[in-house]
């Protein structure tokens, strides 16, 4: 087999950046149609003021009584929606990195699942498939949603809207955190708040959960106290989870030879990621400090945590706010060293979890001290509200803030919209994209040549000739019977692309030719095809012939067929000639199946599918 | 804007019920939390599976009247894909030897498994690997100029003794498990194609001769005359688990072991046919430690002769086995740090003889005529010829052989 497909490959970046700009263009057209709707909009609104300057509606007083009476956002709820709008859209860019299509799951996913449960692995496996099956469409999919929720929390400040995207906030941070985090790694050993448990988008989905509930709720401390509880609560069970012995952070690393405890190994890997020099410096420092005094870092860690939490636990501003604060500097502490700022390396996809945690339980204590008092005018409002139940046509042409939010959100979605929408057709097609194979072998040369005759036997020992098969569109191939490693990789994907072709399978002839000059009996042929399951599909050919036949054929398809030094199998080239049913050669395909996984034969399977629907055709 | 302040507070006794009821259920999460990583992740992570057999006690060397031939594994040792097994051939009469691995055309990380019938041709069958399943086979009869190849549809097994010729183109071969679709298998053929079953593991086991050994592998195939014989690893102690065909069924034809080696269980390591009938090597492993003894059959399997046992070390194993002249054994044993020594007994009767210890990386011996014995050593891709010429008390270096290994070709 060749060598796996690099991160960066070049065919699949061009590819995703291709996809982002299409669908960048697709926004920008979007966006100026809302400008446009906007605009018109607009003019509506002011025709309308100047309209009613002479006298009010009731339905236009209370609609400008809400204009003017309508109490500014909660501090709380403003810095969370703000702050995660913001966070959101980072990560999204994030997602545009060149290395998210192919390095995605091998390095940010696969490792988390790896160290959890088999039942964890299995579930992420079934997202990952859709991932690796799809890197591009997923990749870009991933910058759009994301940048999408981000604008949106940004765009729509108040009422239903914003809640909304509270709400959307939540869904998407949770399919990230179980698909993407492996339920934040609560289920693999190791776990401890210095490395990010319970995953930092379980954070997104608090503050997601906290946007969507109804403005009221943030009038009372009753929220603050609950954030702060729930935050205390965490905080001090990380704390026992972080002195709980036996699971290697009390100990650092007493001699070069011996094993590293938890937290500094960690940290030596962290410093290995690719990241700027001030960076890997500052962690390699700490590891080297928790290496010498690792008992005492953790004792540290276990009484900041402890105490942290215990000030959030009694709900009393004064002792809070210090908590707060030294909360803070205990997770821009933990973010620089240990986490390592979380978005280096390539395929980094958020800053990790200390920032949006800090952000939570700082949005929790804002919302204990700093609540809106209740006025009568935002009583009134309510009360106006409730009675004129004022239709959303009439609110969009009539209140310029309602309208800008609801034009922003639906802005927002459309631009999520982008994003999901071509996810979702991924995820249905159980087909990968040929994307994967052009990157491996190129795209296929296409041609029309007469394909070179051959008379050989099949395995059967019926004679096959190119002539005898005019009529049928043929994939044809040049595999050795004993190979151990390309051959069944290749012979099952040719088994893959005739189930694709569906009823036209019928139609299509697929022949592979004996490509190891020593095995060129039936009895090897027969061998290849019990082995691959191959004996009982109907349209398959496994060719040979006398030794000079085969070379003659061989050299006609300018196939190289070479014995090896040193125990290694017979060199013959991966080659796939799709020849329409008149008997011209119309593509030429390298077969060379790459790292061979289920995604690269899938992705094989579908091209050549339609190199032969295209030969049928062809006609 | 006014903001409202909370409450005043609510009184320390409550602050303390309120206290007591938090700090229980975060030590409650962070118990929970451990239970999850601790407890459900040390039993449900996938672990690795293990490795198939080990195939590195393969090497060995087999005479015929061309030459000698032997079969080491070179390459990264290490890992699987690129350690290469390579055929090597000291034609009779020559000094040095050649590589004629290319003559198997079919990837070798599987192993090599050599036979001979009365030393008169060589049969070398290709262990399958990565996404071979079955085992290409290859005979010659005139030293490697001019090969012929048959098939065995299923793997072969990793045993030195899982191939074997017998007289009229006859041939045994003891299959893998994983791959037969009967389970572990001696297969019977004529010219290396067109293989029956001769008995399975399961049916072998169910006669009543293997229920007195309890067979828990077959390890041999040979051939005594015309007869098939079985080598096996029981489980009972003190039973010699060589079987032969008997009126339909199966019987043991082994021999009796003395009395100070019956606590252990048997396992028979390899089978050579001599004039007089077979000789074989055993391995027995019981509250004494481990032992190597051989074993020579005479009067048609009616009596035995065992030789003194080798007494093994709990480090040293068994690296490589192979025979001496017409009746003669070797054993190459080698511990972590590399090979340990090398015993030789000539034949019945004769004591075994321990060697000088051989060269650092020595992979198998080769005995050549006269008293001439020569140590294949291996590092990575370069194979050094080492011989101990008569009376000679240390290893003097001779060939080196370069082998290009084509790394990577089997991934």
């Amino acid at each position: 087999m060749g060598s796996g497909l690099s991160t960066n490959d070049p065919t699949i970046v061009a590819a995703f950046h291709r996809a982002l700009f299409h669908q960048g263009f697709v926004i920008f057209l979007l966006l100026t149609l809302v400008a446009i709707a906007w605009s018109f909009l607009r003019s509506i609104q002011l025709r309308r003021a100047v309209l009613s300057e002479s006298g009010a509606s009731e339905k236009g007083t209370v609609t400008g009584g809400v204009t003017g009476a309508v109490a500014p956002e909660p501090v709380a709820r403003r810095l969370i929606r703000i702050s995660f709008g913001l966070i959101w859209i980072f990560d999204g860019i994030l997602q545009g990195q060149a290395s998210m299509p192919l390095g995605m799951i091998p390095q940010a996913v696969q490792p988390t699942a790896a160290a959890s449960p088999t039942w964890v692995q299995h579930l992420v496996n079934s997202g990952s498939t859709v991932w690796t099956y799809h890197p591009v469409s997923m990749a870009a999919a991933a910058v759009w949603i994301q940048v999408g929720i981000g604008l949106w929390l940004l765009a729509a400040p108040r009422g239903n809207w914003s809640r909304l995207g509270g709400v959307a906030s939540v869904a998407w941070g949770l399919a990230v955190w179980v698909f993407g985090e492996s339920f934040g790694g609560i289920f693999a050993p190791g776990l401890s708040w210095l490395f990010g448990a319970p995953g930092a988008v379980l954070f997104y989905c608090m503050a997601g959960v906290l946007i969507a509930l109804p403005e009221r709720s943030w009038l009372q401390a009753r929220l603050g106290r609950l954030i702060l509880a729930v935050m205390g609560l965490f905080f001090v069970g990380m704390a026992v989870l972080q002195a709980w012995p036996g699971r290697g952070f009390w100990q650092g690393q007493a001699g070069r030879a011996e094993n590293a405890g938890t937290l500094t190994s960690m940290l030596q890997q962290m410093a290995q990621t690719p990241q700027p020099h001030l960076a890997s410096s500052l962690v390699s420092s700490f590891s080297s400090f928790d290496a010498s005094h690792g008992w005492v870092v953790n004792l540290f860690a276990v009484i900041a945590l402890g105490a942290v939490g215990a000030a959030f636990l009694t709900g009393r501003p004064g002792v809070v706010r210090i908590g707060v604060a030294a909360g803070i500097v205990l997770c821009l502490a933990d973010w620089i060293l240990v986490e390592d700022l979380g978005f280096f390396g390539g395929v980094g996809t958020d800053p990790n979890s200390m920032i949006p945690m800090a952000l939570v339980f700082a949005a929790g204590y804002l919302a204990l001290v700093r609540i809106p008092a209740p006025s009568t005018e935002v009583v009134r409002m309510h009360v106006a509200d409730a009675a004129a139940r004022v239709p959303w046509r009439e609110r969009l042409s009539a209140d310029p803030a309602y309208a800008f939010r609801s034009i922003a959100a639906l802005s927002a979605i459309g631009i999520l919209l982008v994003g999901a929408a071509p996810m979702a057709f991924a995820a249905a097609n159980p087909n990968a994209d040929p994307i994967l194979t052009e990157a491996i072998d190129g795209p296929p040369t296409t041609t029309d040549m007469p394909a070179p005759a051959f008379d050989l036997v099949d395995q059967n020992g019926r004679q096959v000739t190119l002539a005898g098969l005019r009529g049928k569109a043929i994939a044809l191939t040049f595999l050795d019977p004993v190979c151990t490693s390309d051959c069944p990789v290749i012979a099952q994907e040719f088994r893959a692309a005739s189930k694709l072709l569906g009823s036209e399978s019928g139609h299509v002839a697929l022949v592979a030719i004996d490509a190891n000059p020593r095995y060129i009996s039936r009895d090897f042929l027969a061998a290849f095809d019990q082995q691959e399951g191959l004996e009982h599909v109907a349209n398959w050919e496994y060719l040979t012939g006398s030794l000079p036949t085969l070379e003659n054929v061989w050299r006609s398809f300018a196939v190289e067929v070479a014995y090896e030094n040193g125990g290694a199998m017979i060199d013959h080239s991966d080659v796939v000639y799709v020849i329409d049913p008149d008997g011209h050669t119309r593509e030429v395909l390298d077969a060379d199946p790459g790292p061979a996984t289920q995604a690269t034969g899938s992705s094989f399977a579908q091209t050549l599918a339609n190199g032969i629907k295209s030969a049928l055709h062809s006609r | 804007m006014r903001f409202a302040l909370p409450s005043p507070g609510t009184g320390f006794a409550a602050w303390g019920r309120k206290a007591t009821a938090t700090l229980a259920g975060a030590a409650l999460i962070a118990a929970c939390a451990t239970s999850c990583s601790k407890g459900i992740s040390s039993t449900d992570v996938a672990s690795p599976s293990p490795s198939g057999q080990d195939i590195s006690s393969l090497a060995t060397t087999v005479a015929t009247s061309d030459g000698t031939w032997a079969t080491v594994a070179m390459g990264q040792l290490s890992q699987p894909l690129n350690t290469f097994w390579q055929l090597l051939f000291r034609p009779t009469g020559a000094t040095s030897w050649t590589d004629q691995v290319k003559a198997t055309a079919v990837a070798t990380n599987g192993g090599l498994v050599l036979a001979s019938s009365q030393g008169k041709s060589l049969i070398v069958g290709v262990r399958p690997t990565n996404l071979l399943t079955f085992s290409p086979l290859i005979d010659t009869f005139d030293g490697g100029h001019t090969w012929t190849n048959g098939l065995l549809p299923y793997g072969l097994g990793a045993y030195p003794s899982a191939l074997a010729a017998g007289p009229s183109g006859r041939s045994l071969a003891l299959t893998d498990a994983p791959t037969s679709a009967a389970g572990q298998s001696v297969l019977d053929s004529e010219h290396l194609s067109s293989w029956q079953t001769l008995v399975s593991r399961r049916d072998l086991a169910a006669s009543g001769a293997g229920q007195a050994c309890s067979v828990a592998a077959l390890t041999a195939v040979a051939f005594e005359g015309k007869v098939p014989a079985i080598g096996a690893r029981c489980v009972h102690s003190g039973v010699v688990g060589l079987l032969a065909p008997s009126h339909g069924s199966w019987r043991l034809v082994g021999p009796a072991l003395p009395e100070s080696l019956r606590a252990g269980s048997v396992s028979v390591m390899a089978l050579e046919p001599t004039s007089e009938g077979l000789s074989c090597l055993l391995t027995v492993t019981g509250p004494f430690g481990s032992r190597v003894l051989a074993a020579w059959s005479g009067d048609s399997g009616q009596t035995w002769r065992l030789s003194q046992p080798i007494r093994l070390s709990a480090s040293e194993a068994v690296r490589s086995i192979g025979s001496v002249g017409t009746s003669g054994l070797f054993v190459l044993l080698a511990d972590s740090s590399g090979p340990a020594r090398a015993e030789v007994v000539s034949g019945q009767a004769a004591p075994w003889t321990a060697l000088p210890t051989p060269p650092i990386g020595t992979e198998t011996l080769a005995f050549g005529p006269g008293t001439t014995v020569e140590a294949l050593a291996v590092s990575a891709a370069v194979l050094t010829v080492w011989s101990l010429g008569p009376n000679s008390s240390g290893w003097h270096k001779g060939q080196v052989m370069q082998v290009p290994i084509d790394y990577g070709s089997s991934s």
